[in-house]
């Protein structure tokens, strides 16, 4: 079974948790490190309307879907790159940090640092915790449970296969039973 | 008092009640500079004042009851909040139907988490009450609770309430992509989510066309078949740009420190007085004595 992954930074290649999912299948992995069901969601509508979502059996979410807005530029869909894998079944493609705007405490990391070079910005510490409101505030619970019903309508309404894994310490995964 | 059906009106400044011209009121913004200090500007909203005893919903069928959220700046996500807040403590079924004035968006809009959902809201003075049969909340009127705005303003340009005029690049990149957009369809899809599992209808009341652009999808509602309320031609209510409805002045240029952004700025575009409000509930209570 050829089966596509879209997952966050538990995604990359040097986390475990995919070593726990069957053997016997091909998996293509696309992670947006700081990204959840609102990024996700993006991806695989560009996935569909490309195609290639028709090219695998299965598909498989990686995300607690934590509070986070995480805004990239419309391109990000068409930026994504390989990343080099030991791992003989599965390939992995990253979202380009050049297509990163925000993200929660990014302006705290040196991805932050290369976003305000690239914007021409300076940032005050007023201003960063400013940006923070958008993340830390009473509404963006109900901003994640859209989030779900959405990615997941998308999935039935184009009758693709799928498996929520919200917890990757889970070791009980099965692609086949869950949907 | 018995009610023939109760219904939850989620809205913005044009649920909120009648406007009156007032070009002194001006709402200032405090923005933090680049320096760290702290400068005044024109938000460039205000110059008319707000009377919540005459909303729209007052021309409604007066045999129902009407909870009324009227926000002013708030949208989608808003609207999604406070249904989701009565959906978890098992309030929302009480209602026998929703109806969601759609708004300019992508308008997020959030609130401070310090602040309890139930100290979020507050109903009007007591000498600005609307009838008995709407129940009216207003957002908290210390201004403590709002804390972003994040607003589709200045010709498909964010604000975020002054505080990244030196920014325009980063901001304009955090508009421009679909993050906003998603977020507003997010809320959008949890509205039609929850009414539908309760089996409650949900009505959108689609205030503008140049609104619908950006309007969130509610796939299981009804859109009410009524005029725009916002706009000109013939699909509107020809109460738009009318003096005996609508709230519009001119801009004194000593204190408007917009101008600088083109001569569209030196007039106030408000909201409906008394009259206009009439004519929307009006038109919203023919179509929802069809449907409900």
């Amino acid at each position: 079974m050829k089966v596509l992954i879209y997952g966050d930074k538990h995604s990359n290649p040097d986390r475990t948790w995919v070593d726990c999912l069957p053997k016997d299948n091909t998996y293509t992995v696309y992670f947006i490190p700081s990204g959840n069901y609102l990024n996700f969601y993006d991806l695989l509508t560009h996935h569909i309307q490309e195609g290639i979502i028709e090219q695998y059996d299965h598909v498989v979410i990686q995300s607690a879907n934590k509070p986070n807005l995480c805004f990239y530029t419309r391109q990000m869909v068409y930026h994504f790159y390989r990343v080099e894998s030991k791992r003989n079944n599965f390939e992995f493609f990253v979202a380009d940090n050049k297509q990163l705007v925000w993200s929660s405490n990014i302006f705290d990391t040196p991805v932050g640092d290369e976003i305000q070079a690239r914007m021409g910005t300076n940032m005050i510490l007023a201003q960063k915790q400013y940006l923070q409101r958008l993340v830390e505030n009473n509404e963006i619970d109900a901003l994640m449970k859209g989030s779900e019903i959405r990615l997941l309508n998308l999935l039935r309404e184009k009758s693709i296969q799928y498996t929520l894994v919200k917890d990757i310490n889970d070791e009980n995964i099965n692609l086949r039973t869950t949907r | 008092m018995s009610y023939r059906k109760r219904a939850l009106i989620l809205g913005c400044s044009f649920t909120a009640g009648s406007y009156t011209w007032d070009p002194d009121n001006v709402i200032w913004h405090h923005v933090t500079q680049s320096d760290g200090s702290v400068k005044k500007i024109d938000s460039g909203v205000g110059r008319e004042r707000l009377d919540t005893s005459h909303p729209w919903c007052r021309w409604l069928n007066p045999q129902d009851h009407y909870t009324v959220y009227g926000l002013p700046g708030a949208g989608i996500i808003q609207h999604a909040t406070i249904l989701e807040q009565y959906y978890i403590t098992d309030k929302l079924k009480d209602f026998d139907y929703v109806v969601l004035q759609t708004t300019f968006e992508p308008r997020l809009t959030f609130s401070n988490p310090d602040v309890a959902f139930d100290d979020l809201f507050e109903p009007p003075r007591e000498d600005h009450k609307p009838p008995d049969n709407i129940t009216m909340w207003l957002p908290q009127g210390n201004g403590d609770t709002k804390i972003i705005n994040f607003l589709n303003a200045h010709g498909n340009n964010a604000n975020l309430g002054g505080n990244f005029t030196d920014s325009k690049h980063f901001v304009k990149q955090l508009f421009s992509g679909n993050t906003n957009r998603n977020a507003v369809q997010c809320a959008a899809e949890l509205i039609n989510h929850r009414c539908a599992e309760l089996k409650i209808p949900l009505f959108i009341f689609n205030f503008g066309k140049w609104i619908e652009e950006n309007t969130a999808t509610c796939p299981n509602a009804t859109v009410l078949p009524v005029p725009y309320a916002w706009g000109d031609g013939k699909d509107t209510m020809g109460i738009w740009m009318k003096k005996k409805y609508h709230v519009m002045g001119w801009i004194d240029p000593k204190i408007n420190n917009r101008a600088d952004l083109g001569p569209s700025n030196d007039m106030f575009v408000g909201h409906y007085n008394i009259q206009g409000n009439k004519v929307i509930g009006q038109h919203v209570r023919r179509a929802l004595e069809k449907l409900t």
